[in-house]
């Protein structure tokens, strides 16, 4: 089995008068996604916080598995309206990190680009619930992250942008990062998880996400859609699970038993298919 | 860190939390010149006690100013949290730098003195601001909401460190000599600013030595406790 890059050993978290995760063990492991499931306040975001180092556990430890220590993005709930531009603000963070400004500059325009939100001049605090969220997605992916861990991030994301997530979601696990996520609906995220924790009375309860049916079986469709449409209507289409544009590219993740529908109308709409593969039962 | 302190820079500015103590900063050098003319040392002695506290009203301001959520995504960038503390104190004593240069020359240019100060003198007076400015941001980065309580606790005590800083030397005389081990020896500057008008001491009075170590203790011993405190929710 592959070594994990991130380990909790025995951790307990309290606060004075409340015990928060009491002896829980967890071990994550690269290109594996993680969902941490559970009601409000049941320990979920301390869970991530204790994940990614920047709280420290009462008692237990957090062992790193790996010379260097893992690079961590994190999208966290809440994320604060700033008074800078989504592409000033995105400056600063790669800055601080390292990396040169040419290459910076050309990394945020494709970002933006690929998530779909317009490079404008008003700050950040006149961005709308949705809009931040993108902002968080890009300062977490920066540059590519061994670990990604989001908290609650489908909150205030219409149903376009949750497609769009699950598939930048999905890109990434495929690019061999390990993503713990956070969520209180679980419902739209289950179909990239390989592991499904529930935070509950400070514990640590795991099941196994249940294999798909035949009609659960998903179809990845690569494809080029006519006028850089992301998808031709996701009305139209209930059973489309994601949906990502890279490169001139789109992504799309369909329910296998819509697909043929969802074919004919990218043909129909002028695009062209480029891939199509089966992925589940 | 020149990134982190650009950042900070731009975060600050537009945060407009500098206008407050800085009006007030202005206001008391135009009000201190307001007649002429004016002792030399005992009026650097007055800008540099000014200073001191606009420097702790500056730094408590500013180092809970970055969003919670955000410091954590800074650190995260940055991959080292001593290193964001560090530019933190680096940045507010930056911003004080042109206070303390302002303190000094302009009572000069604008002829506000009985005399005009050898450069010695200016430069003495120049050094005792910085100190006094570098003392005030070390005590206030400690009054900050990962250590306290509340907002008021921390204003409150806050207040009452830089009152005993003031006011020490009558604390110690009135108590016992090693007090002067605790208290925020902020004294040391008066002493050379207004106990030695001259300023023509050959080497810094021991005072200021164990002034500048008491700052340097301070600083590191900010930046170990807030490293390992890391992002803990604030204590309730």
């Amino acid at each position: 089995m592959q070594e994990p890059i991130v380990e909790l050993k025995q951790v307990t978290k309290s606060y004075p008068g409340k015990l928060v995760l009491s002896s829980v063990s967890l071990a994550i492991r690269r290109g594996e996604a993680m969902l941490l499931v559970g009601g409000n306040g049941s320990g979920k975001s301390t869970l991530i916080r204790l994940i990614g180092g920047f709280t420290a556990p009462t008692s237990g430890s957090r062992q790193v598995h790996e010379a260097r220590p893992p690079k961590i993005g994190f999208m966290p709930d809440r994320f604060p309206k700033h008074k800078f531009t989504s592409e000033e603000y995105l400056m600063h963070m790669g800055r601080i990190q390292g990396l040169p400004k040419e290459g910076l500059g050309r990394r945020i325009h494709d970002l933006h680009a690929l998530y779909g939100l317009p490079l404008a001049s008003q700050p950040m605090r006149s961005f709308s619930k949705g809009m931040l969220q993108k902002v968080n997605l890009m300062q977490a992916v920066l540059t590519a992250p061994d670990l990604l861990l989001l908290d609650e991030p489908l909150s205030g994301l219409d149903d376009p942008s949750v497609q769009e997530l699950c598939g930048a979601l999905q890109e990434l696990k495929e690019q061999n990062v390990a993503i713990v996520i956070s969520t209180h609906e679980p419902a739209a995220l289950t179909g990239i998880a390989d592991r499904i924790i529930t935070v509950q009375n400070a514990s640590l309860l795991e099941k196994k996400p249940e294999a798909p049916g035949p009609e659960e079986a998903s179809i990845q469709v690569v494809c080029r859609l006519p006028g850089g449409a992301l998808h031709p209507d996701p009305a139209a289409h209930p059973g489309l699970l994601s949906a990502v544009r890279a490169g001139g590219q789109t992504r799309l993740t369909v329910r296998a038993d819509v697909c043929d529908q969802l074919l004919l109308q990218i043909l129909q709409a002028g695009g062209s298919i480029l891939e199509v593969t089966r992925r589940g039962a | 860190m020149l990134s982190i302190l650009f950042y900070y820079h731009r975060y600050y500015l537009r945060s407009y939390r500098y206008t407050a103590p800085l009006t007030v900063f202005l206001i008391a050098m135009f009000f201190l010149y307001g007649v002429v003319p004016n002792p030399v040392m005992d009026s650097y002695a007055a800008s540099a006690t000014l200073l001191f506290l606009i420097a702790a009203w500056l730094c408590y301001g500013f180092v809970d100013l970055e969003d919670d959520t955000q410091q954590v995504i800074t650190f995260l960038h940055s991959g080292k949290l001593a290193l964001l503390y560090t530019a933190k104190l680096i940045y507010v004593w930056l911003f004080t730098v042109p206070l303390s240069v302002f303190a000094i020359v302009y009572p000069i240019i604008f002829d506000k003195f009985a005399y005009t100060p050898s450069l010695r003198q200016a430069l003495t007076a120049l050094g005792c601001h910085q100190l006094a400015a570098l003392l005030g941001i070390t005590l206030a980065a400690w009054f900050n909401a990962k250590l306290f309580r509340t907002g008021l606790i921390s204003f409150l005590s806050l207040c009452t460190v830089l009152a005993v800083a003031l006011g020490g030397q009558g604390i110690i005389n009135r108590t016992f000599p090693a007090m002067s081990w605790v208290i925020p020896p902020y004294p040391a500057i008066m002493y050379v600013l207004n106990d030695h008008p001259q300023a023509e001491l050959a080497a810094p009075p021991q005072g200021i030595w164990y002034l500048a170590l008491y700052i340097i203790m301070l600083a590191v011993s900010y930046l170990w406790v807030m490293s390992r405190r890391k992002f803990d929710e604030r204590l309730k």
